[in-house]
């Protein structure tokens, strides 16, 4: 059992630091913005979808992956539009809209799943070797943590994170709510896509059904990240989601060396939220 | 210069008007004290000024513009508020110098450099409010005494002289000391920056003490509006007197 394991420890760490992505996508509009967005279950796999119908087009990989992100963005912005303008309830609004994205996604492709045959990825193009790609995600997560750290140090993070702790106060700062709570939405689902472009690329071929289940996974990742690295600094929050999915991947690795067949993952993950949410009520931490 | 006419406002379930029919002019540099009872309508006032909430009829004009539909972050460019609730006040889990920042940064848009270069100028707010805050720029305004974070807030309100300041109740929820301190310095900053200003207060000392302007609300209307030496020569008796006139006409059952 410890070795099947062990032999999956490098798939999972390639695999936690794509994931990692959504739930840094979860994260940024949850946490800093305070606006608990679902659209993930549908950017994420609009991402994929769109990746590799570029892909098959022939257009560069990297171009590809800012095309989806950008996309991600743009529906992540629809989100908070449903939100902000139509008064429908946040929650609502993402599942309204992932399911929407459903349909788009199954109509991009044609069919149920696309494979990506000779065409490049940026894995063929600068990662060959296992130990390359990991580098290679390793070095992503890290600029885009980076990047995420430093915007929040600007003026225009600051006013970010003004509106997610204290809308009110933001208002009479003459802080404009709704761009800033756009912003949040397109940088969250913009990452969410990022990670669908991503394991498309990886697996060579993308699925409608890849999205199903992202959300709560993202969500188990997020909150173990949280109760592992604390929450009180801003790195500390940033960092949440990258460490979460990496050890929930582990966790999961090893359901599955003892046995479990994946359709019980759900049950795993969901047991795995609960049991964080009580690890968080005892020490006395906030809750979802 | 501040301009309402016929400012009124009826709540939703209620059957009489919060406001009927205000109007009011200020001038430009005019400490405005809004004395009243409770439930007068004078916070409600305040708001409508503020965007929080929207009149049922009127015309607001401050300046040359019309800001009767403007939306609460726009008139937040140029009309300040400070409130009797300090958690209104400030962003408690952010640091004063974060606060602060958001403040100095009003009114113009934000860039993507660093917010963190305007420190020595929060030293120097911070230092003539004689209350040591300038030795706590990193810390976060939830560890604050409700004095400070008062203190906070006021300068946050001040930094950039706003158009129009509307205080309701400010000092309130301070122990006397602190209140006094926070009174003296939003007096003292008030007539240095030539700020047009709205006090609710029901303090009646520092209404009679401070401001060239006192106007007393009750149900609604202004019915009571001195200004200059006739305000200077006003006296506690004669608000009190002024109270109970209106009070017994209420339990008399005529207003
Ligand atoms: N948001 C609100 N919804 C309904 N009624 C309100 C609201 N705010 C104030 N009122 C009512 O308006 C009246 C005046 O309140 P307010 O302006 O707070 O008085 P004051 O500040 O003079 O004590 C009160 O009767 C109060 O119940
Ligand atoms: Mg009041």
């Amino acid at each position: 059992m410890l070795t099947t394991w062990i032999n999956l420890i490098p798939i999972g760490i390639m695999q936690s630091l794509m994931i990692a992505f959504v739930a840094l996508g979860v994260m940024i509009p949850f946490r800093l913005l305070n606006f608990a967005d679902l659209t993930s279950e549908g950017t994420f796999p609009l991402g994929g979808c769109l990746c590799a119908l570029l892909l098959l087009q022939g257009i560069h990989p990297i171009l590809a992956i800012f095309m989806s992100m950008l996309a991600g963005g743009l529906i992540g912005t629809f989100t908070a539009m449903l939100h902000l303008k139509l008064r429908i309830n946040s929650l609502l609004a993402g599942i309204i809209v992932s399911t929407i994205l459903y349909s788009v996604n199954l109509r991009l492709m044609g069919k149920p799943n696309v494979a990506l045959f000779n065409q490049s990825t940026i894995f063929s193009l600068f990662a060959s070797t296992d130990t390359h790609k990991t580098i290679l995600l390793l070095v992503l997560n890290a600029l885009v943590l980076c990047a995420m750290y430093a915007f929040l140090h600007t003026e225009k993070g600051l006013r970010f994170r003004a509106v997610g702790l204290n809308p009110q106060v933001s208002a009479q700062q003459g802080i404009n709510l709704t761009r800033y709570t756009l912003m949040g939405l397109a940088f969250g689902n913009a990452c969410n896509s990022l990670s669908g472009a991503l394991m498309v690329q990886m697996q060579g071929y993308a699925d409608i059904g890849m999205g199903v289940g992202i959300l709560i996974h993202a969500l188990a990742a997020l909150m173990i990240g949280e109760t592992l690295t604390g929450t009180t600094r801003l790195w500390q929050q940033l960092l949440a989601p990258f460490v979460g999915a990496v050890v929930y991947q582990q966790i999961q690795g090893l359901v599955m060396a003892m046995g479990l067949q994946p359709s019980d993952f759900k049950m795993v993950t969901g047991a795995m939220v609960l049991l964080t949410l009580a690890i968080q009520l005892w020490r006395g931490k906030r809750l979802v | 210069m501040l301009q309402i006419k016929n400012l009124s406002k009826t709540f939703a379930g209620h059957s009489q008007p919060t406001l009927s029919s205000i109007s009011l002019t200020l001038q430009t540099g005019d400490f405005c004290m809004v004395i009243g009872s409770n439930g007068s309508g004078k916070s409600t006032l305040l708001k409508i000024l503020l965007g929080e909430y929207a009149a049922d009829t009127g015309k607001i004009r401050l300046g040359d513009q019309d800001i009767f539909k403007q939306p609460l972050y726009q008139r937040g460019k140029y009309i300040s508020g400070v409130f009797q609730d300090v958690v209104r006040g400030t962003i408690a889990d952010m640091t004063v110098s974060e606060n602060l920042s958001l403040a100095y940064m009003r009114g113009r848009k934000a860039t993507f450099g660093s917010y963190r270069q305007y420190q020595h100028v929060f030293m120097q707010h911070l230092s003539s409010l004689q209350m040591d805050l300038e030795k706590k720029l990193n810390t976060l305004c939830r560890e604050l005494s409700g004095g400070q974070r008062q203190a906070i807030a006021f300068t946050m309100a001040t930094l950039h002289s706003p158009q129009l300041l509307l205080l309701d109740e400010h000092c309130s929820a301070l122990d006397p000391k602190s209140s006094q301190h926070i009174m003296e310095s939003t007096a003292q900053l008030i007539q240095q920056k030539n700020i047009t200003t709205l006090m609710v207060t029901h303090h009646l000392p520092d209404a009679i003490k401070h401001g060239n302007r006192l106007i007393m609300i009750h149900k609604g209307n202004i019915v009571f509006d001195v200004s200059g030496t006739e305000k200077k020569a006003l006296t506690i008796t004669q608000l009190l007197q002024r109270f109970h006139h209106h009070e017994d006409s209420l339990l008399m059952g005529e207003g």
